[in-house]
């Protein structure tokens, strides 16, 4: 029954994304300023097409998942450790808000770091030496040798 | 034997010791790749592409290919000692080969996947040789009316034959598609769907979303899971020269598999996954000791393990000859052409002759070389393994934001991936394929330009997507695929079916 009420609510939620996916292409398509020589073939003809698309899927979800027919995909696992996201997701944003100000060897580390600790590892200072030696190590391969910029941050003038 | 000469050209561009030693990056790099759970051919070739663009053409390519082919092998390695596949085409390699493993027949399993392997690139390779300019003849003949079909016919194989049900694959491609509109429309300069945000102007790069979808969502995909997160290694235990026996039940499975592998390949069917399961129960209907199958049957891993390798070199055909991608890595190979000003297609062949024909010769190298890689020196590959997970991960997250972020300096990109990383971690976890959407992305753009240069030949008359007989044969296939598990749902079938694959 657990599953089934799982199967249930991923439908409905796919359903409705796509639908709502749909609508925002429409809408946006909508919206253009068309030149009248490109009406026939011109730019909207494809996105409208695309929407169509999505919002067929869409609805076919939510009246599979309404019917009951929906079939069984979810493999049979009730351990999903949500706190792994969170933590994976923290890192993220560590690095999207920090990458430029801290510069990128720190930013990395402190991901690295997070995804580790997502992944249950438990053993801090092993970690964090890899995390900044491997991001020391990329910084500067990318940066001497194959000429990629990237943010050197507060640690300017040691690099 | 116009093919041949030009073969032999293309060897002499391959065999410099330049191109060896990006043919030997390339396979190396494949086979980590392969070995290692969590990254895959398309998502490393993506990562690679800013590093490349200021490569000469053809020593990338030539380590494209190695690549490709080298994570081929490699995950059969990670199959058969960590039950776990290294790439979803060593999914049934796993089913067998990890049971021989845990027999301490784990060496005779690597051998016959490595040789296996070994056949079925080589012969999937000739095919090639031989096919292409016989796609190029047919391709020629191609207007945009027919290449638009083709896509139609592909966008649906994908769709239908990658992942659990045609609807989720449907809804992922058109997932694909929706982001690939992003953007400023190339022939009017009009932008789409990119909402004022200035960057979205350029569109949403592809780089971005395939290590989106397929690095940091499988992270978090594993990372949430916590039976994916722990697996045991087995050992390898045995010699790696198979036994007469070995060989003998292992010959036919190999050529079999090929057979079977390398025109799934071709055909926008969808890559290297069905052709395994085929294989598979091809091999165990044939078998004089069906028993055998599920206890560690060395057919088990001969037949499926020829056939990912012949599906790879059958996926090279309609890339090259055609434009056409028919897998992930496919289209991203296809991204990898773009970038350097080239389009694969019938043109392709006159105009960069040289570097197809390096690119094939490399393919038979790079072959010979694997075999090296993946036999004598399999006990140096397993170590990777013992790698903790988390340490794994970490540097592929690393890397990803990396890659991503080195793209146009740009944290944005960064939100996206992230966003595209979720949003690849819910398909994972609700069973959408992700590979369908990458295809819609890059197959997308093309088939929209297709699409409207017919309709401008026509003067907007839609009939000439039926009046062209090529054009209306991919449209019927395409209709055909839809239809076909209906009916034989209808039938009954369909229930038949569901437990052979379950």
């Amino acid at each position: 029954m657990e599953n089934n009420h799982r199967d249930s609510k991923a439908g409905i939620f796919a359903g409705l994304a796509l639908v709502v996916l749909a609508l925002i292409i429409a809408y946006n398509t909508s919206q253009m300023k068309i030149a009248p020589t490109y009406a026939k073939v011109g730019p909207q003809v494809f996105p409208y097409l695309a929407a169509a698309a999505l919002a067929a899927t869409g609805l076919f979800f939510l009246y599979q998942t309404m019917t009951r027919q929906h079939d069984r995909i979810i493999p049979d696992t009730d351990q999903t450790d949500w706190r792994a996201i969170i933590f994976i997701s923290a890192g993220f944003w560590f690095e999207i808000l920090l990458i430029e100000p801290l510069g990128f060897v720190l930013a990395s580390s402190v991901l690295f770091v997070a995804v580790a600790f997502a992944f249950g590892s438990r053993r801090y200072l092993r970690d964090v030496i890899t995390a900044l030696a491997l991001s020391t190590i990329a910084y500067l391969v990318f940066t001497r040798l194959l000429n990629l910029q990237l943010p050197a941050g507060i640690l300017k003038g040691l690099m | 034997m116009d093919a041949f000469a030009q073969l032999l050209t293309g060897f002499e561009t391959a065999l410099t010791p330049i191109n060896l030693m990006w043919s030997l990056v390339g396979v190396t790099l494949g086979t980590l790749i392969g070995i290692l759970p969590g990254i895959g051919p398309a998502l490393t070739i993506a990562l690679l592409l800013p590093v490349t663009s200021k490569l000469d053409p053809t020593g990338a390519f030539i380590m494209f290919a190695g690549l490709y082919y080298g994570a081929m092998y490699g995950s059969s390695t990670t199959s058969i000692l960590l039950n776990t596949p290294g790439e979803s085409g060593s999914i049934v390699t796993a089913v067998e080969g990890n049971v021989m493993a845990k027999q301490g027949r784990g060496a005779a399993a690597l051998s016959t996947a490595a040789i296996g392997s070994f056949i079925a690139g080589t012969i999937g390779t000739l095919l090639l040789t031989f096919l292409a300019p016989i796609f190029v003849k047919l391709a020629l003949r191609f207007g945009p009316a027919e290449y638009f079909a083709l896509m139609i016919f592909a966008f649906t194989a994908a769709s239908a034959l990658l992942g659990s049900s045609l609807s989720r694959g449907l809804a992922s491609l058109f997932f694909g598609l929706a982001i690939g509109l992003v953007g400023i429309d190339l022939l009017t300069g009009q932008p789409r769907l990119s909402f004022g945000i200035p960057s979205l102007l350029d569109g949403i790069d592809v780089v971005v979303v395939a290590v989106g979808l397929f690095a940091v969502g499988e992270a978090m995909h594993i990372a949430s899971r916590k039976d994916l997160r722990e697996v045991e290694i087995s050992p390898v235990k045995g010699s790696l020269f198979m036994t007469k026996t070995e060989w003998s039940r292992s010959w036919k499975p190999w050529l079999r598999g090929t057979a079977l592998g390398f025109p799934f390949g071709v055909l926008p069917a969808g890559g290297t996954e069905i052709p395994t399961f085929l294989s598979y129960f091809l091999e165990k209907k044939l078998s004089k000791h069906p028993e055998e199958f599920g206890h560690g049957a060395i057919e088990g891993v001969a037949g499926p393990e020829a056939a990912n390798n012949a599906a790879v070199a059958g996926v090279l055909v309609p890339l090259l000859t055609l434009g056409l991608p028919t897998s992930a890595t496919a289209a991203i190979l296809l991204v990898a052409f773009q970038q350097y000003g080239l389009q694969p297609g019938p043109q392709l062949f006159t105009s960069s002759g040289p570097l197809v024909w390096a690119l094939i010769a490399s393919l038979y190298l790079g072959n010979v070389m694997l075999l090296v890689l993946n036999l004598p020196l399999v006990g140096l590959w397993v170590r990777l393994l013992s790698l903790p997970a988390p340490l794994l991960y970490g540097g592929i997250m690393v890397f990803s934001s990396l890659g991503v972020y080195g793209l146009n300096k740009s944290v944005i990109d960064l939100v996206l991936l992230f966003i595209l990383g979720f949003i690849g971690f819910l398909m994972r976890r609700y069973g959408f394929p992700v590979a369908p959407a990458i295809i819609g992305l890059i197959l997308g753009p093309l088939a929209e330009e297709q699409f409207r240069r017919a309709l401008m030949i026509s003067q907007g008359d839609p009939s000439v997507f039926l009046s062209h007989p090529i054009s209306a044969f991919f449209l019927i296939a395409a209709v055909a695929i839809f239809a076909i598990p209906l009916i034989m749902k209808k039938i009954g079938a369909g229930a038949a079916m569901g437990e052979a694959s379950s």
